[in-house]
């Protein structure tokens, strides 16, 4: 008999205001197809030593993963899985700007340190003191997922009992500007920190458990439409308004039978490799609360304003044929 | 009783050569294969490096590729291994189907970013710069290697830096044991570029001489590139197909030192709870361990710790350990299925390979394989890849068993 996978908190730090869901009643608008992250608050989580020392995503690293960790009553888990598409983005372009305009000499090493993809997990690790279970996926706009995929059948089977696992992504103006050329599907480009906490135990608030984690790599419209079935009634999707984007996901929908109530995300929280957590984190908080802001509903599939929102399917298109599918539901 | 998981293929390019044979022959022959940098262009020429001995011009010209692969050397070495392991196997189109590929890797394609990076930086870039960009990330590199393979029911890339390789194998074995694929094409690819060269020399690990590991005058590494892969099966499909079986994956773990970004604990805590915890999956006695690959890079700081960490398992006994890193340089997020390949030869052909450059002990008993031992009776190894901030994992391969007898 596998273990759940509870919920038991989520934490952000994106183009909203950090760490909280004001998003909910009163988002941030942006203009334009770029927004920074709004940057929380470290004093009291980093030191202003270390603060200094930090670039920014691990900065925002650090604050999502304490207050997740806070807000679950859980201080010690037992892995921590991160996903990101780019690493530490900030450091590697500032060493490599180094080397490439002033040759391989006189480099500086802190900034190689803190280059690496798996510096934001180790971090982590490092001030937490957690020696459990520790691993970094970089795979585009599957990082979370795969990071998911590997903390939740961990948990299932009872290798672990609790995971930290988030995404996170820095964009420097620089990777915007190119990620407008090499992503013409974005519509907004965004930076987003997201931390989570999984337990095979429930906690003290609504149960909300990730029932299942698909990764699939070669799915047509219909091989999606079909493995989703009568019970995914509500639908988080990747769709952003842009046409190259959103036409998978308009294929899919028209492969199924029954209406969906569909809801996005991207307009709200932006873009990058690490955004699919950012549905996570979406899907988590309205279940939690209950809540469905017109904001967000895309198309309405009949879900009755005030009736109970039993579960949350995510649904993400990664190129090409690639595409998940996480299940959340309310016990 | 869970799925066993079984390895079916294997492949490899290294500086040792490529393939499988081309890799067990250097290894008998004995000779280390790193020296002056020949196709990376550095300024670094006083480090010495392990290189696969092809251009990119002659990799694209034996797998047949065009641009943009053809300027991706991480990608074209993870093809070559990949495709080894894959024919090794004897994998068609439908087993495809039900396997994940999961590669490791750090730099992805780096070396082809620093190519382009400074006319993106002036923001005079072409279209051609931008396009470049698009292979550049881990995962893009992963899904080209997959993608020339066929196509694979999941896809995904770990980048654990040193561990990475390592990581991926878990994930795959993971997989298996979940019943969501059959198999799983599993490894690292990792090209030398001059972002992680000049990293390591910023860092001062870089030896100028050949690298000695758990030499007591060691002063660093020698990096490394290459690629290998290995296929993971359950053992039902293994036998339902009549695969040929080269060796179990029977214990496998990940641990955090938890203590600094590139230094290792004075215990090796992380290293320790590692290979503790994947000898306790194994299910075996420590002293029942015939080989450690160690990951013994050469540093002052990872080899001492490293030896303390197998100090606190195996006590003053310690197994016959050798690090191959002055074979083939450290190839980083490669390492962790290029030196389990090793172990599946010292498995499947009773070859330990030595420990080239050593002299003298770090501390008294302290001594690795220091000849070549051939046609040893392998029952059981520990691979070590420990990375960047203290990501630390340990695999154990076995001697196949059908009557499950342990």
């Amino acid at each position: 008999m596998a273990n759940r996978c509870y919920i038991r908190s989520v934490a952000q730090v994106s183009c909203q205001q950090p760490l909280c869901d004001d998003w909910l009643s009163a988002p941030l608008s942006h203009d334009g197809s770029y927004a920074g992250a709004v940057e929380p608050q470290t004093r009291g989580v980093i030191s202003p030593g270390d603060a200094r020392r930090m670039g920014k995503i691990l900065k925002r690293t650090v604050c999502t993963a304490y207050s997740a960790l806070t807000s679950s009553g859980i201080e010690m888990p037992d892995a921590i899985v991160t996903g990101t598409g780019m690493g530490c983005m900030e450091n590697s372009e500032k060493f490599l700007t180094d080397l490439v305009l002033n040759g391989e000499h006189c480099l500086k090493p802190t900034l190689f340190m803190q280059s690496t993809h798996n510096t934001i997990s180790s971090l982590v690790a490092i001030t937490l003191k957690c020696h459990g279970y520790n691993n970094t996926y970089s795979h585009g706009a599957l990082s979370f997922d795969s990071a998911l995929l590997d903390a939740w059948l961990q948990l299932r089977s009872g290798g672990i009992a609790s995971a930290l696992v988030g995404a996170h992504d820095e964009v420097t103006p620089s990777l915007a500007r190119i990620l407008e050329h090499t992503h013409p599907e974005y519509a907004f480009i965004s930076e987003t920190s997201m931390a989570a906490v999984l337990s095979a135990e429930a906690g003290e608030g609504p149960a909300v458990v990730v029932e299942d984690v698909r990764m699939a790599n070669n799915w047509t419209a219909e091989d999606v439409a079909a493995y989703l079935g009568d019970e995914d009634r509500v639908i988080i999707a990747g769709t952003n308004g842009n046409a190259l984007n959103d036409e998978p996901y308009a294929r899919v929908l028209d492969a199924l039978d029954a209406p969906r109530t569909v809801l996005r995300y991207k307009h709200v929280f932006g873009e990058n490799f690490s955004a699919p957590a950012m549905a996570f984190y979406v899907g988590a908080t309205l279940l939690t609360r209950q809540a469905m802001p017109a904001f967000l509903v895309e198309k309405d599939g009949g879900h009755g304003a005030g009736a109970p929102l039993e579960s949350v399917t995510l649904l993400n298109h990664a190129g090409l044929a690639a595409w998940s599918v996480v299940r959340l539901r309310r016990l | 009783m869970s799925e066993r998981i079984l390895v079916t293929g294997a492949g490899i390019v290294s500086a040792l050569g490529r393939g499988v044979e081309a890799t067990y022959g250097a290894l008998l022959q004995g000779d280390s294969r790193i020296g002056r940098v020949r196709h990376l262009r550095t300024e670094h020429v006083e480090c010495p490096v392990g290189e696969v001995d092809m251009s990119n011009e002659e990799m694209a010209s034996l797998l047949g590729v065009s641009y943009p692969v053809s300027a991706l050397r991480t990608v074209m070495m993870g093809m070559m291994a990949s495709r080894e392991a894959v024919d090794m196997a004897g994998l068609d189109v439908g087993d495809l189907s039900r396997s994940a590929f999961i590669s490791g890797t750090t730099v992805g394609g780096m070396d082809n970013t620093e190519e382009h990076f400074r006319a993106l930086m002036d923001a005079e870039a072409t279209d051609a710069d931008y396009e470049a960009m698009k292979y550049n990330d881990c995962g893009a590199s992963t899904d080209l290697m997959a993608g020339a393979l066929g196509h694979f029911r999941m896809v995904t890339s770990t980048s654990t830096a040193c561990s990475s390789a390592a990581n991926a194998i878990i994930l795959g074995a993971n997989l298996i044991r979940a019943g969501l694929v059959d198999m799983a094409v599993v490894g690292g690819s990792e090209a030398l570029t001059r972002f992680h060269l000049n990293g390591f020399n910023t860092l001062m690990i870089l030896d100028t001489e050949r690298c000695r590991p758990f030499d007591r005058d060691r002063r660093g590494i020698n990096l490394g590139e290459g690629a290998a892969y290995l296929v993971l099966e359950s053992e039902r499909s293994a036998l339902a197909r009549r695969a040929r079986i080269l060796a179990e994956l029977c214990g496998y773990a990940n641990a955090c030192d938890a203590f600094h970004q590139t230094a290792t604990s004075e215990n090796g805590e992380g290293a320790f709870l590692a290979m503790s915890r994947a000898l306790s999956m194994a299910g075996i006695a420590p002293e029942r361990v015939d080989y450690v690959n160690a990951h013994g890079t050469g540093t002052p700081n990872n080899d001492v710790c490293e030896l303390a960490a197998m100090r606190r398992i195996w006590g003053e006994h310690l197994p016959p350990f050798s690090s191959t890193k002055a074979f083939t340089g450290h190839t980083t997020s490669a390492s962790g299925s290029i030196e389990a390949v090793i172990c599946l030869l010292a498995i499947m052909r009773g070859l330990i390979p030595r420990n080239i450059g050593w002299g003298n002990p770090i501390e008294e008993g302290a001594v690795p394989v220091l000849d070549n031992v051939e046609g040893a009776d392998v029952r059981y190894v520990v691979d070590n890849s420990f990375g960047f901030g203290g990501n630390d994992s340990s695999l154990v391969f076995s001697k196949y068993n059908d009557d499950n007898g342990k």
